[in-house]
């Protein structure tokens, strides 16, 4: 089913109306949430004009150089942490981005300046592009890629769902382009890792799924979860009630999911970004991110 | 002179970054650190399962924890969305199958309220088995056909029927058939197809 442009667009408010709640709700993700907000802007236009342009595949790379890189840089330039500024400025040479957004489209190791320069102006040019972008990048396609691009899944997520006796389906989202599909929800989505005994869900107590004893069956959201006041949880209620980490011991990745059927505000993407208290937990216990997020967490 | 690859220099940034509670970006993470030590966080398993108390034999997932007295705890259980049995759908019925372990209202003891009474009293099992033993031996004394109406030898007991609970599995509805066929029983009824 083709996707509106209306619905594409509203993306984008979402996701600034999101950071803005939970910029007050989570102070403790202010600072990246207030840097992410501002460069939503940026990467909006961005998105808005290779819709108009739509760039061949093949000069992506190029037309993002010429076209978003320096409203990316110019944005954060004016409200990046001092560190990333320092490191941009003094050893950045915008003669060097076509070089690393190539390595980072071909899932190269990289500075995590340079991933984060990449992926902030690449990735609005490729979601812009939607299927078509699937030229670029390397990788398979698939399973544990994303099916569009060949991208890593950078979260997890549950749709929300229509019915109490209804489990949705686990989807996960593209690094690169944003691009979600269904994949299965008891198997680690960065080895294939199917036996439960290897895959391990870390929830906050007194909540979700470790923590609903008393529960037998998945609610709807709220009506409270739908309007204004849900992104400050009450008083003595969990954080990140709707969000769990999917770890896999046998080869030590996470990948954090959000339940949408628990928090029918959230947005998946920025979500994942602003729950940094989980990552603290899931390094803790000896996991690495199957990838970094556009701020390095 | 030593010289640094490109990969250790990534694994020293990366680790020097959290020494001093900044990202590797340039985040302050003190604030996310503090929130990270008020968090209480569980571990739990997710298992698969069936629903036992049908034909359809719809798909759970059952979330599992393991106690530190080394027990293992019921957390929760849902519809599996991967099962093209039921693609993460329960019935009412399904969807309660957890308090087959957990429920707080669960008869822990027999019950026994004998003929006339209104009350239900509390009793013992060797009570309630030597009641139902005495109970099946009467009414197939009382009730056991030997010959049919055309003199054929049949040893069949028509005056008791028996139920097979949903929740059975396959080796108790087999074992459930074979004592009960032994007795002569011939109307027996098990929903333990799963």
């Amino acid at each position: 089913m083709a996707i509106s442009a209306a619905a594409v667009a509203n993306r984008w408010t979402q996701r600034r109306r999101r950071a803005q709640e939970l910029r007050e709700a989570w102070p403790f993700s202010a600072e990246v949430l207030g840097f992410y907000g501002a460069l939503l802007d940026a990467q909006e236009a961005a998105w808005s004009q290779a819709r108009m342009d739509v760039p061949a595949p093949a000069d992506v790379i190029s037309y993002t150089r010429v076209r978003v890189l320096p409203a990316i840089f110019e944005a954060t330039v004016r409200s990046g942490p001092s560190k990333l500024v320092q490191s941009l400025l003094e050893r950045y040479e915008v003669a060097d981005f076509e070089s690393i957004a190539k390595a980072w489209l071909d899932g190269n190791e990289l500075l995590p300046v340079e991933r984060y320069i990449a992926r902030a102006a690449v990735s609005p040019v490729l979601e812009a592009l939607g299927t078509a972008a699937g030229a670029l990048g390397s990788g398979p396609r698939g399973g544990r890629h994303c099916p569009s691009c060949g991208g890593r899944p950078q979260l997890s997520y549950f749709a929300a769902s229509s019915e109490e006796l209804l489990t949705p389906q686990r989807y996960l989202e593209c690094e690169r382009c944003a691009t979600s599909w269904p994949y299965t929800r008891m198997t680690c989505a960065a080895c294939g890792e199917s036996r439960s005994m290897q895959l391990a869900v870390f929830t906050e107590e007194g909540v979700a799924q470790a923590g609903r004893g008393a529960r037998v069956v998945r609610r709807q959201p709220a009506a409270a979860d739908l309007g204004s006041e849900a992104a400050a949880p009450e008083p003595g209620s969990a954080r990140f009630a709707h969000m769990r980490i999917d770890g896999c011991r046998s080869c030590s990745t996470y990948v954090l999911t959000v339940d949408l059927g628990g928090n029918g505000r959230a947005v998946p993407v920025v979500d994942e970004l602003a729950a940094l208290p989980l990552d603290l937990y899931a390094k803790e216990q000896g996991l690495r991110k199957i990838t970094p997020n556009l701020m390095g967490f | 002179m030593a010289t640094v690859s490109r990969r250790d220099f990534l694994k020293l940034t990366a680790i020097g970054a959290g020494a001093i509670g900044v990202s590797e970006l340039g985040f302050d993470m003190a604030h996310a650190y503090e929130v990270r030590q008020q968090l209480r966080i569980a571990g739990a398993t997710e298992s698969h399962s069936i629903c036992p108390y049908c034909a359809v034999g719809c798909s759970l997932i059952a979330y599992t924890r393991k106690n530190a007295d080394g027990s293992t705890a019921l957390l929760q259980i849902e519809g599996d969305p991967d099962s093209p049995v039921n693609e993460g759908r329960l019935c009412p019925k399904g969807a309660t199958a957890m308090e087959l372990a957990n429920s707080n209202r669960r008869v822990e003891q027999p019950k026994y309220r004998a003929p006339g009474a209104s009350d239900w009293q509390t009793v013992s099992w060797d009570f309630v088995l030597d009641k139902v033993a005495q109970h099946i031996k009467d009414s197939r004394d009382r009730t056991f056909v030997t010959k049919d109406h055309d003199g054929k030898v049949v040893n069949r007991c028509d005056g008791i029927a028996f139920a097979g609970g949903a929740a059975f599995s396959n080796e108790e509805g087999y074992f459930a058939s074979k004592v009960l066929r032994s007795l002569g029983l011939v109307y027996l009824e098990q929903q333990a197809r799963v």
